[in-house]
């Protein structure tokens, strides 16, 4: 157990190197105007130039620049904002995670909890107008992204208001828990028809293996053989892709966070973007990296209580 | 010795998109309490289908099943719902298959995979059920039962998983015991041991067992009174002694050509057998079996003989026997 | 990203049954013909996979033929401005910004009517798919192919560090989830491409970065697929017989994992379609006044309780298309591999 977690943790060491060298390196490959100018604006005198420059790190060569940038991170302290003087990273990216692990979670949950049972029906109904409908409707929410479902959402909502009907707001993350229904619905909707594909494809595989055969030969209850024989199965290769599935989460974090302002790690990326921000940008694209490591992870570490073939040692 | 297995002109047709599939056409025999039956055939001659079709295993579509009857202690299986059939399998029929490696569900306790079996049909507690899984891996000559209980079949040799097989199949005390190639995906030593197990624990537990193979050696070892099919239909049928002695149907003649014989002192030649078997989707009129008969005469094209007594104890679907 | 097809069961059915259930097996008359033969005519039994391909070759046709005639319909007209004439070369322009005709319902001059700039939605439209289709062309049928089959198929066959140099590259890439890595490079480089390529160049910014982040997997699974194929018989037979490496990967190995690359890009195409909508959307993809169909929905996302159509059309467009590579990729597979359906 202990030198599971330690590999995984050197792994995850590597990936957090990998990736951040990766981002600084495009940032320092990446023609842009000269942040201290940038920030200095009318007040650009050389002596202050020179101090603000020292103040941010930029006056020494790029390796002792990413060597205190690394430093700094093992501290837990992402660097200093380009865009609002004085501000840290961390201020920005520090309440936007939480914001970001709310939202991403309960669409992760969600979609789990609504894509594999949907998989499961459609299974075991297979080639029958259950499995084709339900099948057609995940295919249309796995394909079409949550940027095309959000204009159709809001015209829906102009016709409930002009007629006087309750609706759902999408504005307003943090008002409450019914701000956070619609923006996590639709961020668990590609997720969700994804599990439902999959869930259909295992189930189905699983239910012709032996063993079924051999648990239904012991005169077990339908019901027995299919959700504890055969579920028990199909639960090791679901949990295998739900790592994979994060990117969707990742994805549609960017486009929900910023259409519905919900300020979060995805919105304050784009954000970055806009005002040039890159130590802000670097930070985002950091933790939203190492989050889906812890993930995958956790996900592990299930996959391992799951299947006794490889028990963590 | 009464009956214990009657079955009566039994068809199993599988209906797909390419048109119907007849795997098991017409076939009947009876089987007695604590014997062992022998069905050789070659693959696709519908020996498999024929013990699923008993046990009620296949899904239903694309089978179907239909016969006058499948009389199992004094009951037609064919008129039973599936909870009076859940109510019997693993407990009075129980099953084993070819391959134990996949037979076995991967992710629980094999004690537990005996033990569920157990607490259904004998209406045990959980830790009774527990130590006659135990009980029953020791029977079937597990070392450490009471340890090995408690481990996942990926922690078992395939020999050592056809026992757990055997174990699950035996805990509830069947009358009968259908065995389905139990041994063809073992090593030849292993073949041998758990053969020996099956014929010593069927006599403990007077268990009737339906032996599946495709193996002559195997029979005649093991069963009592054997079976012979071809392409879905019995083509002999007559105890093992006669059947070695004195086979009557060309089709069994030509499978004992072609395996050597420790008995035969003349050392022939082994003779295949020619051709192929035909394609079930487009079965010949006539003997399904005289395209590739040496004796076919022009009624066999036409008519299909039927399964008629030939002799003492022996009956076989030729015109021409011996 | 689409993981679906490392999912497909690689074990043969194992129930008995199965060899009875396995209809193409007994399908008449299909030993005859050869396998791609089979799996096109399985292709064309599947009527939603179909539909949806002649739905798209509407839309490709339309997109590359009909913008260039749209141009060249409608009457020049001077009213709008006084003493300057202008013919449907410039209103019917998909960037054509026209302030006195904003947001006008649909006519016969603006069929579909025109946008918050007064761009005609139609050209925009026509111009959107073909954005689309320019992006799946570069990404997934130059990048993704081209670089997953070379260095896939080598990192396969020879093994070495060509193949460690692909797994650390692929391990980089994976590492950042999602659009995370394309949001970081257009983010980074979008104004040095404005600047060096005019409007134009925020979208090969988009292929290409979007390219680069999808070989890598692409390269994995035909690298997995050269590899089973390398330890087959009948390549292990061609090399006793003294065959070269080079032979064997153009004669054997390719055209044996060619239909799965097909299948696999045909689904990855739906996947870049909505990740260059994704980047438009976000401001990160192609620049004002250009037109995708990403940048269409969050121009109208302001006026959508005013004017919806003008998010509806680019919206429902989208849907199509995505849904349509969808069909075709499923369709394909299905007929490609006829085990991984049930």
């Amino acid at each position: 157990m202990l030198r599971f977690f330690l590999r995984r943790l050197i792994g995850l060491l590597f990936v957090v190197i990998g990736v951040t060298f990766v981002t600084y390196a495009m940032g320092y490959l990446a023609p842009n105007q000269d942040p201290i100018a940038a920030l200095l604006g009318q007040h650009n005198t050389p002596q202050a130039y020179a101090t603000l420059k020292h103040e941010y790190g930029l006056d020494k060569p790029w390796y002792i620049q990413y060597g205190t940038f690394l430093l700094n991170l093992a501290h837990g302290n992402l660097g200093l904002s380009y865009r609002y003087p004085g501000q840290s990273v961390n201020d920005f990216i520090g309440p936007a995670i939480a914001i970001s692990i709310q939202l991403g979670l309960s669409a992760l949950i969600l979609a789990l909890v609504l894509g594999i049972p949907s998989g499961i029906i459609a299974a075991l109904r297979a080639n029958t107008w259950v499995d084709t409908s339900l099948m057609s409707v995940m295919l249309f929410f796995y394909a079409v992204p949550a940027f095309v479902i959000i204009p159709f959402y809001q015209v829906l909502i102009d016709i409930l208001v002009a007629n006087n009907l309750p609706t759902l707001p999408v504005q307003g993350w943090s008002e409450g828990l019914t701000y956070k229904i619609v923006p996590v619905v639709i961020l668990a909707l590609t997720s969700m028809g994804y599990f439902a594909r999959i869930s259909r494809t295992v189930m189905l595989e699983v239910l012709r293996q032996d063993y079924v055969r051999t648990a239904r030969s012991k005169g077990l209850s339908e019901r027995r053989v299919i959700y504890l024989h055969a579920f028990r199965n199909a639960l090791l290769p679901l949990l295998s892709v739900i790592g994979p599935s994060l990117a969707f989460l990742v994805s549609g974090a960017f486009v929900i966070e910023d259409l519905f302002n919900i300020p979060g790690v995805g919105g304050a990326a784009i954000q970055a973007v806009a005002n040039r921000d890159w130590p802000v940008l670097q930070g985002t694209v950091v933790v939203l990296a190492v989050a889906v490591v812890i993930m995958n992870i956790v996900v592990d570490i299930l996959y391992s209580v799951a299947d006794p073939r490889i028990r963590i040692q | 010795m009464t009956d214990l297995l009657t079955v009566r002109d039994l068809h199993t047709t599988f209906h797909t998109r390419a048109g119907d599939v007849p795997a098991v056409n017409g076939v009947s025999f009876t089987m007695r309490e604590g014997e062992t039956l022998g069905i050789v055939g070659e693959s696709g001659s519908g020996k498999s289908v024929t013990a699923l079709s008993i046990m009620r295993l296949l899904p239903t579509p694309p089978a179907e099943i239909t016969g006058q009857e499948v009389l199992f202690a004094g009951q037609d299986l064919l008129e039973m719902s599936q909870d009076q059939l859940r109510a019997l399998r693993g407990n009075k029929m129980a099953m084993i298959f070819q391959d134990p490696m996949t037979s076995l569900n991967p992710v629980f306790k094999v004690g537990f995979q005996i033990a569920e079996s157990v607490r259904m049909h004998m209406n045990l507690g959980p830790r009774d059920s527990w130590n006659r899984a135990v009980e029953m891996l020791d029977k079937v000559g597990i070392p450490n039962a009471a340890r090995r209980a408690n481990d996942y079949p990926h922690e078992f040799s395939g020999g050592m998983r056809q026992r757990v097989m055997i174990a699950i199949a035996l805990s509830c005390n069947p009358s009968l015991l259908i065995a389905d190639e139990p041994t063809t995906a073992l090593d030849v030593t292993i073949q041998a041991q758990i053969l020996e197990l099956m014929r010593a624990l069927s006599k403990e537990f007077q268990t009737a067992v339906m032996l599946i193979t495709h193996d002559l050696g195997v029979i005649a070892g093991m069963a009592q009174q054997v079976l012979v099919m071809y392409a879905g239909r019995l083509v002999e049928a007559t105890d093992t002694r006669t059947l070695f002695a004195k086979p009557a149907h060309p089709y069994t003649q030509a499978l004992l050509h072609s395996i050597p014989r420790m008995d035969d002192a003349q050392n022939e030649r082994l003779q295949p057998i020619t051709g192929q078997p035909p394609d079930l989707l487009k079965m010949p009129v006539g003997c399904s079996f005289a395209p590739r008969c040496p004796k076919a005469q022009a009624r066999c094209q036409r008519e299909t003989p039927p399964l008629v007594e030939v002799g003492a104890g022996q009956r076989a679907a030729c015109f021409f026997p011996y | 990203m689409d993981t679906d097809r490392y999912l497909e069961p690689d074990t043969a059915p194992t129930q008995l049954t199965q060899e009875y259930l396995m209809e193409e097996s007994l399908e008449p008359g299909l030993h005859s013909t050869s396998p791609w033969r089979d799996s096109f005519r399985r292709f064309l039994r599947d009527k939603r996979a179909v539909g949806a391909l002649v739905l798209l070759a509407i839309f490709i046709l339309a997109s590359l033929f009909l913008l260039p005639i749209y141009e060249h319909i409608g009457p020049v007209i001077s009213e709008r401005h006084g003493f300057v004439h202008i013919g449907p070369a410039k209103y019917h322009s998909p960037t054509y910004v026209d302030n006195l005709v904003e947001n006008a319902p649909a006519s016969s001059l603006h069929w579909l009517g025109t946008n918050y700039a007064g761009q005609d939605i139609f050209a925009r439209l026509l111009a959107g798919i073909q954005v689309s289709l320019f992006v799946a062309v570069i990404v997934v049928g130059v990048m993704d192919v081209g670089l997953g089959i070379i260095f896939g198929v080598l990192a396969g066959y020879y093994g070495g560090i060509l193949d460690t140099l692909l797994a650390r590259f692929t391990d980089l890439i994976f590492a950042f989830p999602g659009l995370l890595f394309a949001v970081l490079v257009t983010g980074l480089f979008r104004q040095a491409a404005l600047d060096r390529f005019g409007n134009d160049g925020p979208l090969y910014l988009v292929a290409i970065t979007l390219g680069l982040t999808i070989w890598p997997q692409m390269a994995r699974y035909v690298r997995g697929q050269t590899l089973s194929l390398k330890e087959q018989q009948f390549i292990e037979a061609s090399r006793t017989i003294g065959t070269s490496s080079n032979q064997i990967i153009l004669r054997h190995i390719l055209p044996n994992i060619l239909s799965l690359i097909f299948v696999a890009a045909t689904l990855d195409i739906s996947g870049t379609i909505i990740n260059e909508g994704v980047l438009s959307l976000i401001g990160l993809g192609v620049q004002a006044p250009g037109s995708s169909l990403g940048l269409m929905i969050q121009e109208s996302l302001a006026n959508i309780p005013y004017f919806p159509m003008e998010a509806i059309l680019p919206s429902l467009t989208l849907t199509i298309i995505v849904l349509a590579f969808s069909f075709i990729g499923d369709g394909l597979r299905d007929a490609f591999d006829p085990r991984s359906k049930d």
